[in-house]
């Protein structure tokens, strides 16, 4: 079976295909292809018998022209869908994973900015911050996860990484602190924290 | 400019034909890629290869699920099942759609004695 993808014909489409879907998300391309590549296969396998160049023109031929189908890709579905399509599609494939990975960085440490800008309230209140800010990013992790298109997955994520950044920088100068203790000083109920000898 | 009709029933498509897909696989169960694009006439789909992509979309929305099953002939086929996320989307544009055909039906063909 795989031996039909030596077909030049059919490597050829899949090629001009896959070329064709440069603009879209490696793993949407990937798919792409893929299904159609299986297609092929099976409609070659179905005839029970070596496929003629004919045979492989007709596969070829029910499947359309290439263009129609990174027309199908590129098309505005749905508005329910208008996060994943077209809208996203294009964007989203054109960013490179570089790029992606630079955005989650970004987020995380503009968390962790956030974090340290609210540390005097946040780690005095740390009964209630850090409880409340678990729970943040446990359920926008969910969310995230079960989010229907990707224009809601990406809010979430943000919303996730941004979180989980500022809850690390907590931790982070938690444990920072924790080599001080807090102790009492019996100079005129004054409080002061030292470090330990 | 007057649109061709090659042009107008690709926007019809655009917006109806996922959901001639859900609702095959509500119908008659999982099925993969041939089966689905069978059922489906030149009216719903211009041509095999675009029922891919709309099928990558659907999975994508977490509207479908696939898995693979081995064939007794041929090579393992990849068959995409409705999920519950599926079959609600599925029901509110069926809840959509009969009122919008009505008011078509109404406005271009007059109001049924």
């Amino acid at each position: 079976m795989t031996t039909q993808h030596a077909q030049p014909l059919v490597r050829a489409y899949l090629d001009d295909l896959d070329r064709r879907l440069a603009g879209a998300a490696p793993g949407e391309r990937a798919d792409i292809v893929d299904a159609v590549r299986e297609h092929v296969d099976i409609a070659l396998a179905d005839l029970g018998r070596e496929p003629t160049t004919a045979d492989v023109q007709q596969v070829l031929a029910d499947l359309g022209p290439v263009d129609s189908v990174v027309a199908a890709w590129s098309a505005p579905a749905s508005p329910s869908a208008a996060g994943t399509a077209p809208a996203d599609g294009p964007t989203a494939a054109e960013t490179p994973r570089s790029t992606r990975w630079a955005v989650v960085v970004l987020l995380v440490l503009g968390g962790a900015l956030v974090g340290v800008l609210l540390a005097p309230v946040a780690l005095v209140l740390w009964f209630v911050s850090v409880p409340v800010l678990t729970l943040v990013v446990a359920l926008s992790a969910i969310a995230w996860h079960q989010a229907a298109d990707a224009r809601r997955r990406a809010r979430w994520r943000a919303t996730c990484l941004v979180s989980a950044g500022a809850l690390t920088s907590w931790a982070l100068m938690a444990g920072a602190l924790l080599p001080f203790s807090v102790t009492e000083h019996e100079d005129g109920g004054a409080t002061a924290v030292s470090a330990p000898r | 400019m007057v649109p061709g009709g090659d042009e107008i029933l690709g926007q019809l498509r655009r917006g109806v034909v996922e959901y001639c897909v859900l609702a095959h696989l509500r119908r008659h169960g999982p099925a993969y890629g041939q089966d689905i694009a069978r059922s489906m006439d030149d009216m719903l789909l211009g041509s095999e290869g675009t029922l891919y992509p709309l099928l990558t979309r659907l999975r994508e929305r977490r509207w479908v699920e696939t898995t693979w099953q081995e064939s007794p002939s041929g090579p393992p086929r990849r068959y995409h099942t409705l999920t519950d996320a599926g079959r609600a989307a599925l029901d509110v544009f069926l809840e959509t759609w009969e009122p919008f055909r009505s008011s078509v039906d109404r406005l271009t063909k007059g109001p049924s004695a």
